[in-house]
């Protein structure tokens, strides 16, 4: 077999499936390393996956799945509570141990994942949400499936895939003051829509990615589903190797790297001197404007929510408080910070963040998925506007379709909350 | 399903979502007769795809732009193009989804393949051979990709079919 020069994601793809190689657009079965699923989706699994293999069925490994109460705990109604008691049982009949139940230890499941340890690079991890595109920070292959899917990795531990074609993102350079990877990751939305990266890799390069932070680097991998892309990845850096360290207290990792001849379909590139805050207006995250756009609309908000797997992990909360220290939310808004996880929770009250925060006006609520979907807390009224940290604002996600949300980073998310109408 | 298909063609554009193929409008969408008989109905073409007469569609193979099935990941979508009559799509290219909900019911081969047709094909005989791994119009022959491990699985009519026919083989544990 002629040598065919490969992505990092190919490399994953081979390794995965017993190959040396594979081209782009070659089917194949995988073998999963890690999988998970989540409140809304698991008692689904569980009811046809006993109804379709048996009731003495078991999963093809209990060490490889993990399960996150995240999106309706505590529960807001009887409903939402019969999900957490089906987990409860799945988790003891199949005896997955990696199970993160409304409690101490829990909270949304993409910052779980990686802060749990659960993600390493060159891995192929899935799990039955979109915002799994996340683990690419770590140069892992991460990406959202359906129930039908899933169902079938519990059991056999495999799936089938389509090799992608890979965008190549490349940025250079250093990032103003003020400027996160929220605002590199709706620069790119806003260029390419939200078809732009149907199906595709998007591959993340140059001297700023390099440069950035472990936790932005999921931010910029999270949202990479909303350009429509299959996965977000990047090669390892430093940052990354500490955090994973921390996480799992491995000192070294299997990462994959892109050939250098490897042929990308597309390339886009950027300079980082050149980026300024974005800010996704309503209903779509590809409908961006400049924050100067943006600031000289005066557009007034009546909510600021921090929260979510895109905008409320540590750094996140440690941008918008560093922003918000001292100064008060302007009169009249809902102020809510949802942090990602309970560490991270606790990490704010160890820190003295949490009365900082409240200082400013912020009410605290505790982690979860919360407003950033809409079922739980949160909804706006008819005309009302929030400016949120979340990954999509489309008519109706925070609960009312007669509202508006505009998405932004933590810290023009507390610019804003402080004057009252969106800036930075 | 069949390694030889034979049937006539049926033309869909670019971005034809899933809407189009089963409108919310009509959920809950009843049974397959039902479901057969909306399908694709919010695609406008002369003659339609499914015949209202019959409540069937009289062509085989969908001829279809870029991103075929985006939109909303409904399963109705692939399962009513599959209950009116359509056994193959031959899309330039599929949205994710609707291409996984074709292979993982079992329902529909998706077939990705840079084709040369447009409304003109409509009604014209084509013939898809799975294991040669070309479809062929009046004389010409186009050969698309190997279907890998894809294949067992549309045939065993979807994935959780497949999974069931390893674990009986004692292929997998
Ligand atoms: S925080 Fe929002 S985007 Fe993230 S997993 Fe929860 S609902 Fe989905």
């Amino acid at each position: 077999m002629s040598n065919i020069p490969q992505s990092m994601t190919h490399k994953i793809m081979a390794r995965a499936s017993g190959r040396e190689q594979v081209a782009t657009g070659d089917f194949l079965e995988a073998d999963i390393d890690m999988c998970f699923t989540h409140d809304p989706a698991l008692q689904i699994i569980r009811k046809y996956f006993y109804k379709e293999f048996g009731a003495d069925a078991r999963v093809w490994d209990p060490t490889r799945i993990a399960l996150f109460q995240d999106h309706l705990v505590p529960a807001k109604d009887a409903g939402s509570r019969h999900l957490a008691i089906a987990m409860d049982n799945f988790a003891r009949e199949q005896d997955i141990s990696k199970y993160y139940p409304y409690g101490q230890n829990y909270g949304i499941c993409h910052i779980m994942m990686c802060e749990r340890g659960h993600v390493l690079p060159g891995q192929m991890i899935l799990g039955t949400d979109s915002h799994s595109v996340t683990y690419g920070a770590f140069n892992a292959f991460g990406s959202g499936v359906g129930v039908e899917d899933m169902l079938n990795v519990f059991r056999t531990g495999k799936l089938w895939f389509r090799v992608p074609e890979v965008i190549e993102v490349r940025v250079e350079g250093k990032l103003p003051e003020g400027v996160m990877a929220k605002d590199i990751i709706l620069r790119l939305l806003g260029d390419i829509t939200m078809a732009g990266a149907s199906g595709k890799t998007l591959e993340f390069t140059g001297s700023t990615i390099e440069n950035l932070s472990a936790e932005e680097r999921m931010t910029l991998c999270n949202m990479t589903v909303e350009g429509g892309a299959k996965n977000g990845i990047m090669a390892m850096n430093d940052a990354a190797r500490e955090y994973l360290r921390k996480a799992t207290g491995r000192d070294s990792f299997d990462e994959v790297t892109t050939d250098p001849d490897f042929e990308y379909s597309q390339k886009i590139f950027y300079q980082a001197e050149e980026l300024t805050p974005m800010v996704a207006y309503p209903h779509r995250p590809d409908n961006t404007r400049t924050i100067a756009q943006a600031k000289s609309e005066k557009i007034k908000v009546n909510q600021v929510y921090v929260g979510s797997c895109t905008g409320a992990k540590m750094e996140d909360l440690e941008a918008f408080t560093r922003e918000i220290s001292g100064k008060k939310a302007a009169p009249g808004i809902n102020l809510i910070v949802v942090p990602g996880s309970m560490r991270i929770y606790r990490e704010l009250l160890e820190r003295g963040m949490m009365q900082t925060l409240m200082d400013s006006g912020a009410v605290i609520e505790s982690p979860g998925c919360k407003a950033c979907y809409g079922a739980h807390g949160g909804v706006l009224g008819d005309e009302e506007v929030c400016l949120s940290t979340t990954n999509r604002n489309f008519k109706g996600r925070m609960g009312n379709p007669g509202s508006g949300v505009y998405l932004a980073s933590p810290i023009v998310a507390a610019k804003t909350a402080v004057a009252g109408y969106i800036t930075d | 399903m069949e390694n030889i298909i034979t049937g006539k063609a049926f033309y869909c554009g670019d971005f034809v979502d899933t809407d189009v193929m089963s409108p919310g409008r009509f959920e809950p969408f009843g049974d397959d007769e039902a479901l057969a008989r909306i399908a694709l109905i919010d695609y406008e073409a002369n003659p339609p795809f499914v015949d209202p007469a019959t409540g069937r569609s009289p062509f085989t193979v969908i001829f279809a732009g870029e991103e075929f099935g985006c939109g909303s990941s409904r399963e109705t979508a692939p399962m009513a193009l599959a209950l009116a009559g359509a056994k193959v799509v031959i899309a330039r290219s599929f949205a994710r989804i609707f291409f996984r909900n074709c292979v993982n019911l079992g329902v529909i081969l998706p077939i990705i393949y840079d084709h040369p047709y447009d409304e003109g094909i409509v009604g014209q005989e084509v013939t898809v051979n799975v294991e040669g791994r070309y479809f062929q119009v009046g004389d010409k022959q186009y050969t698309f990709g190997d279907f890998g491990p894809l294949w067992p699985i549309i045939n065993a009519g979807g994935l959780t079919n497949y999974t069931k026919q390893r674990i009986a083989a004692g292929e997998l544990a």
